[in-house]
């Protein structure tokens, strides 16, 4: 009787410790995407996703995706803290007719987007639209060709500090709108409207 | 004749005419697939991605190819279907959807198919031409759906 006790504790425990480990092992705190990679993969390293959107649901909470080698992985909705990190790969972001980034992460989530290409190829809405996040950081990244009259190229319309740095946001409808803080080293032009950064005082 | 000369000529007619109608079909190369782009549109309640695509050498292929078959089985409802259908596949073989009507050679150039928003679409597609007279089939490469 003692060793089935045994026993039967020990099986519950291996059985509790697989429903916790299961769904965290699904998910990487790093992932890849290539330009030749397949959504099919896990996203490691030597098995990489195709696109940003298909590696989101390969990646952790706070992890972080990065780039390969030049590609375009496509428009993305970010729901959860993240960053996507492709400086001096050429990650490319083409959104022809639609969004490029959107931002709708939790309240306390912080998202980092650097070393990005995003070009809306004349047609796309928004460069980088942010509905909700702690704070997100653009970084070391171009965005271009978001030209419909209802365009921009970064477009913040719900709760988040928003800081861009070391980034060009060009030929765009409009450049920005909405709270967005120069983090400094930012290029504004040949935009319809350029917008204006807000004061970095006032969002702290 | 005896009858079964005549049933034998009979059964080879027709294939004789499909040869004498498409003398070079045998030729023909497997089609070139590309990405032109993507269109976001809503229809029956739900927005959906339509990843377009276009054939580099749709020029390759004769006009008969996709003429009116109405011997061959229907496509459906539609009577008039053509000799050839294209159908896509995800790189696994599973199909996502194909054109059974379409007209001519030119018509390759706007050949697509769509996902739900938010549906993660497969990595790389392709095409096959189903020449259904001859029962031969042209696989195109594999197309990424990203650009």
């Amino acid at each position: 009787m003692r060793i089935f006790k045994t026993l039967l504790v020990f099986v519950s425990a291996a059985f509790a410790i697989a429903a916790i480990s299961s769904p965290a092992s699904a998910q990487a705190t790093r992932t890849w995407v290539s330009g030749v990679g397949d959504d099919v993969n896990p996203c490691s390293r030597t098995a990489p996703c195709k696109t940003f959107a298909g590696a989101i649901s390969k990646t952790a909470a706070g992890g972080e995706i990065d780039c390969l080698d030049p590609g375009g992985f496509g428009a993305v909705t970010i729901t959860k803290a993240l960053a996507i990190v492709c400086d001096g790969i050429g990650g490319t972001v083409l959104a022809t007719g639609t969004n490029g980034i959107v931002v709708n992460a939790g309240d306390q989530d912080r998202v980092l987007l650097s070393g990005l290409d995003i070009n809306g190829g004349g047609t796309g809405i928004n460069g980088v639209r942010v509905l909700k996040a702690k704070s997100v950081v653009v970084r070391n990244t171009l965005i271009h060709g978001f030209a419909t009259p209802a365009s921009h190229g970064i477009s913040v319309e719900g709760p988040a500090a928003v800081t861009v740095a070391g980034s060009a946001i060009v030929d765009n409808t409009t450049g920005l709108s909405g709270a967005v803080v120069s983090g400094g080293d930012n290029l504004l032009a040949g935009n319809g409207s350029d917008g204006k950064f807000a004061s970095s005082r006032a969002r702290q | 004749m005896s009858p079964i000369v005549r049933r034998a000529a009979r059964g080879i007619a027709p294939g004789l005419l499909a040869l004498v109608a498409s003398p070079s079909l045998a030729a023909l190369p497997n089609p070139v697939l590309y990405l032109t782009g993507t269109e976001y549109y809503s229809a029956g309640g739900k927005n959906w991605v339509r990843y377009q695509y276009d054939v580099r050498n749709k020029a390759d292929y004769p006009p008969q190819l996709f003429a009116p078959a109405p011997a061959l089985p229907l496509c459906g409802l539609n009577t008039n279907s053509s000799r050839s259908w294209v159908d896509f596949f995800d790189s696994r073989g599973k199909r996502l959807y194909g054109f059974c009507a379409l007209k001519t050679p030119t018509d390759l150039g706007k050949i697509w198919f769509a996902v739900e928003e938010g549906i993660v679409p497969p990595s790389y597609i392709y095409i096959e031409i189903n020449d259904r007279q001859t029962n031969t089939k042209y696989k195109s490469n594999l197309a990424d759906t990203t650009l």
